[in-house]
């Protein structure tokens, strides 16, 4: 039911929900191009990444700005109390993931020749980024169900993570190092095991950071769950 | 916690010592309208009523009241009935008992005791000294039921068993032989004793204490209230029930019967013909009439009301909001306060030394008028200026804030707000002013009782003339005939009339009946008025 | 809370800072916290107002301006000054026969406090609602057309309308656009000939504001407007004046601080003794106060 009175004060909460989304699509959009980046080695696309952090920055400062304007100016209360708050923590984890979707970037640039571990990088990379993307939707439309659903999945996430971690560490130690430095095209000895030890510490770093956006994004929906149902069962 | 009387939070079913209680009261209001009704001799107080004679009623009546009253006072001291009396009855009905025990004892010493006035006062002294005490010091169960309660009994029994009587007489012996009779004094002796037995019943009804005196001073406030309105009904009823068979003598209804009438150019003749309010005095009338004194009445009126209100209401408005409150409005108002104070005769001499020179040395309409106008001046002046300060000052700083000027926010906001105020203002003055006889007597009263031709026609008396002021009307310089001025006439000189009228005594009724109700109609006018006005301003 | 002393251009710097009676120093007033930069014009400037009631000194020193098509909210404690200020602005305050005026208050450049000032075109151009509504005991339509018609914007009369100029039309319209631009029209255009005084309490003052908007004024005064009113009606004048600030310039008074936060552009506090302490964006007086009597003010710490 559209309240009938303080309308400019409706309309700030409604174009805060918009932004709050806006930037999270920004967001996922960085990631998709950071992961897309670091699966084809892209070193253009990585630095479009690396470079439009800034903007996702003021847009975070931006929208910190309008909620605590909306404290102090409007007195929220009640549903739109939590709101406020629960969108002024909501952005800074949207801030964090915009941070990690840079940190692919970086991954991108320093170089990856193919290593393959048990799962693919891309493969972990959509997975984490259907879970962001379905915490937005769930922050937008206020579903609870997706919520729980979102908490669950990422278990499988971190599982995930967990297994190729597992199994890089394995390839490193089964397969004989020498096998791998001759899969490298040519080169001296000792300069290229410290390449192989970049590459894959860049593998493990990356699967670390993907492992933390679904921990972010579980954080949305934390949030979201507080916002509508006052509940704070998945905020441990 | 600060402690405070408990009562009952829910009061319980009628007992039956409320029931006695109640009935007191009630008989104490049956003995005040008696009373009354004896005083006006509606009841004679010798004539008997259901075989017995009413003095002894009234008597028997009394003793019973006096007796409940005592019995429930002493009751509830004895502890038989529940109560919460305070633990005196007050200075106020110890006053009031005092001075009621004075009187009688006062009266008792002098006459059947034979003290003489000396005697008379002691006593008096002695017995309300002891009332006095009795109810004071005592607790107030006791102290507001006893001595009243006897009183009301000492009063009941002189009169049932024929100490006074109907030919009972009391000759003060002043020199001019001023006594008092009984007619005059059983009736309100009954009076003030049921008042104050009533007083006292309902005080024991609420079970002393605040709620009984609260009660106490409600069946005051309702009995003097009744007898306020009774009085004022009584006196119309007196004079419309003396005054109707001569309003009505000779009444014919029928067609054809009355006078020709043109109204709009239609000529017709009325169906109704009432000679006292249709004819004048003449020697070949069959019936006389005063229709000359109305129409002068009618008009004395009108002018006084176009002459003052204008005035009055301009130099309230002046007074209200232009002038600031200081010295001059001051004695401005001390000015207006004592005119309204003034008493008529002294309007008269001055429209008498004032205004008939000026209108041809002789009494005219126009002077009686102008000296009633100035009567009406000061309470028109005084009621407007109180209906214009009563009108909020947000209405008037709303309007200035909208850029609108003084002027034209007293005229569009401040006035017709007070508007109702002003009406009633001019509704009391000419209450007043209609029945004023000194003024008419100096200013305008020509001959006592005229033919109806020379009724005074003020508005076929307008003519044009060739000099300045162009329009004049010489009606207004006739000496006329008002309605209170016939009266006087009537009463003191009496005859004029001719052997026409049967009788003098039915016409002077009818004539104050038919200014009882010219005045009725003028307020009928007002009160119309300010409702109309007052409608305009309210939201329902 | 002594504050050290200011080195700026303060007219006391050279005096000892003012003490309570209690030894206390309280915070000397800094002038460049009422100074009040924003883009557009100025329209109402008062400069150097000292306002007297007999030997009560109730406005001390008071510079602002006031910019255009916008909320101005005047807030303090009671007794502060705010509704002295207020009434200057229409020159209300000669009401008062005890009050003296001295300084500046121009409206659009011109000066307010001059000779030859027309009084009713000021008024006309600077309407005034006030803390009770007060609506005439007249029919609502005659309230509204109360204004233009005593301007002679509007004639109808029985004489206008021998002589065939009557404009009853133009009125209607009047009466029409004022009580839509007062979110009123919808609830009372079936009973425009019933008594004002009939409405409640919000729609008295909803009538309030559009009878001084049918003067088609630039300025519009508000002195607590919303006080005497329950929570629903508040917030429907709070939305009124949100539409109102677009086309003029509002200045209300309130002693309801979360009010003036939520409707107002700029913000001036006054404080004890008809001080102007503190002038500037509304967000920033109420998120980050240069003076800390303002900020103790704000947030409920008197004293």
């Amino acid at each position: 039911m559209t309240p009938v009175t303080r309308k400019r004060y409706q309309e700030s909460l409604d174009a805060l929900r918009g932004d709050v989304v806006g930037m999270g699509e920004l967001v996922l959009d960085r990631l998709e191009k950071g992961l897309e980046s670091l699966s084809t080695g892209d070193e253009a696309l990585a630095r479009e990444v690396i470079d439009g952090d800034d903007a996702v920055n003021e847009i975070y400062l931006d929208l910190e700005d309008r909620c605590i304007d909306l404290f102090a100016l409007q007195q929220p209360v009640a549903g739109d109390l939590r709101f406020v708050a629960a969108s002024f923590k909501i952005i800074t984890d949207l801030e964090r993931i915009a941070d990690l979707a840079t940190n692919l970037g970086r991954y991108a640039l320093s170089g990856d020749e193919g290593l393959e571990p048990e799962v693919s990088i891309g493969d972990i990379g959509d997975v984490a980024i259907d879970l962001v993307e379905r915490s937005l939707r769930a922050y937008e439309s206020g579903d609870v169900d997706a919520c729980h659903r979102i908490a669950a999945d990422d278990d499988e996430l971190d599982a995930l993570c967990l297994r190729a971690s597992e199994s890089l560490a394995r390839d490193l130690i089964e397969h004989e190092a020498g096998d791998l430095i001759e899969h490298e095209a040519g080169g001296d000895g000792p300069w290229t095991a410290e390449r192989l030890l970049d590459d894959v510490s860049t593998i493990l770093l990356a699967v670390r950071d993907l492992e933390r956006v679904g921990d972010h994004a579980v954080n949305v929906a934390a949030r979201t769950l507080y916002m509508v149902e006052n509940d704070p069962a998945l905020l441990y | 916690m600060a402690s405070s009387t408990r009562s009952q939070l829910v009061e319980s079913d009628t007992s039956a010592t409320d029931a006695v209680a109640a009935g007191a009261v009630g008989l104490s209001a049956i003995l005040f309208a008696l009373s009354l009704a004896a005083l006006f001799e509606a009841v004679t107080i010798a004539q008997p009523v259901a075989g017995v004679s009413a003095v002894t009623l009234l008597g028997g009546l009394l003793a019973v009241l006096g007796t409940a009253v005592v019995a429930f006072g002493v009751g509830s001291w004895l502890g038989y009935v529940e109560t919460t009396p305070s633990s005196s009855a007050g200075l106020v009905a110890a006053s009031v008992a005092a001075i009621a025990w004075f009187t009688v004892a006062g009266g008792v010493a002098s006459q059947t005791l034979g003290l003489g006035t000396a005697g008379g006062i002691v006593g008096g002294l002695l017995g309300g000294a002891v009332a006095f005490a009795a109810t004071a010091l005592t607790r107030e169960d006791l102290g507001s039921t006893v001595p009243v309660g006897a009183l009301c009994l000492l009063t009941g029994l002189v009169f049932a068993t024929g100490v006074i009587g109907p030919e009972w007489i009391w000759d003060l012996g002043w020199e001019q032989t001023a006594s008092l009779t009984a007619e005059f004094v059983i009736p309100v002796a009954t009076l003030f004793a049921a008042l104050f037995a009533g007083w006292a019943a309902a005080k024991a009804y609420g079970g002393f204490g605040a709620r009984g005196r609260r009660l106490g001073a409600y069946t005051l406030i309702y009995l003097n209230a009744i007898s306020i309105v009774a009085f004022l009904f009584i006196l119309v009823a007196f004079v419309v029930v003396q005054g109707l068979p001569g309003l009505f003598t000779g009444v014919q209804v029928g067609a054809g019967v009355g006078p020709q009438t043109t109204i709009f150019g239609v000529s017709f003749t009325l169906p109704l013909s009432v000679p006292f309010v249709m004819n004048g005095v003449a020697l070949l009338n069959d019936y006389q009439g005063v229709l000359p004194a109305i129409v002068g009445t009618i008009w004395l009126v009108i002018g006084a009301v176009l002459f003052a209100v204008p005035l009055g209401v301009g130099a309230a408005i002046f007074l209200t909001e232009y002038a600031e409150r200081g010295r001059f409005t001051q004695v401005v108002e001390i000015a207006t306060n004592g005119l309204w104070s003034t008493p008529s005769i002294v309007f008269g001499l001055f429209g008498f030394a004032f205004l008939v020179p000026r209108f041809g040395n002789r009494k005219s309409l126009l002077a009686g008028m102008l000296t009633l106008g100035f009567m009406l001046l000061p309470l028109v002046v005084i009621t407007s200026r109180e209906a214009m300060v009563a009108v909020p000052d947000e209405y008037r700083d709303a309007s200035v804030a909208l850029g609108v000027s003084r002027w034209e926010t007293i005229k569009s906001v401040v006035l017709p707000a007070a508007l109702p105020g002003v009406v009633t203002g001019v509704i009391l003055g000419v209450g007043r002013i209609a029945g004023e006889t000194a003024p008419i007597l100096l200013t305008m009263a020509g001959g006592t009782f005229v033919p109806g031709s020379q009724t005074v026609d003020v508005i076929g008396g307008f003519e044009f003339t060739a000099a300045p002021p162009f329009v004049a009307n010489p009606e207004l310089l006739q000496a006329t005939s008002a309605l209170p001025y016939q009266l006087f006439a009537l009463i003191t000189a009496g005859v004029g009339l001719g052997d026409n009228v049967t009788s003098p005594e039915q016409f002077r009724w009818a004539t104050a009946l038919i200014l009882l109700i010219v005045v009725l109609s003028f307020y009928a006018i007002g009160i119309a008025t300010r409702y109309y006005f007052r409608n305009k301003l309210r939201h329902d | 809370m002594s504050e050290t002393q200011s080195t700026t251009a303060s007219a006391d710097s050279t005096e000892q800072a003012p003490q309570t009676t209690t030894g206390e120093t309280i915070e000397e007033t800094r002038s460049e916290w009422t100074e009040y930069g924003f883009d557009g014009q100025a329209k109402l400037t008062a400069e150097g107002l000292d306002v007297f009631y007999g030997d009560d000194h109730a406005i001390k020193d008071v510079s602002m301006e006031i910019p255009e098509q916008s909320v101005t909210a005047l807030i303090g404690p009671s007794g502060c000054g705010k509704s002295t200020f207020l009434r200057c602005l229409n020159r209300m305050n000669d009401r008062i026969n005890s009050a003296r005026v001295e300084g500046s208050v121009s409206l659009d450049g011109a000066e307010i406090y001059q000779e030859g000032v027309n009084l009713v075109e000021l008024r006309k151009r600077v309407g005034m609602v006030f803390q009770s509504p007060n609506p005439f005991p007249k029919s609502i339509r005659d309230n509204i057309s109360y204004g233009p018609r005593k301007h002679g914007d509007i004639e109808t009369g029985w004489l206008a309308r021998l002589l065939g100029r009557s404009d009853e039309a133009v009125e209607e319209e009047l009466v029409e656009r004022s009580l839509k631009q007062a979110a009123l029209w919808s609830e009372v255009e079936d009973r425009l000939d019933d008594n004002a005084l009939g409405l409640s309490g919000g729609q008295q003052q909803r009538l309030c504001i559009a009878r001084a908007l049918a003067t088609d004024p630039e300025v519009i005064l508000m002195d607590e407007p919303a006080s005497a009113l329950d929570p629903i009606a508040t917030a429907k004048i709070e939305d009124l004046i949100d539409d109102l600030s677009e086309e003029y310039t509002v200045v209300i008074v309130t002693h309801n601080m979360q009010q003036a936060a939520r409707i107002s552009d700029q913000t001036a506090v006054f404080l004890t003794g008809g001080q102007l302490v503190e002038y500037g964006n509304t967000d920033r007086i109420f998120e980050d106060p240069r003076s800390q009597r303002v900020e103790d003010y704000i947030s409920g710490k008197f004293g």
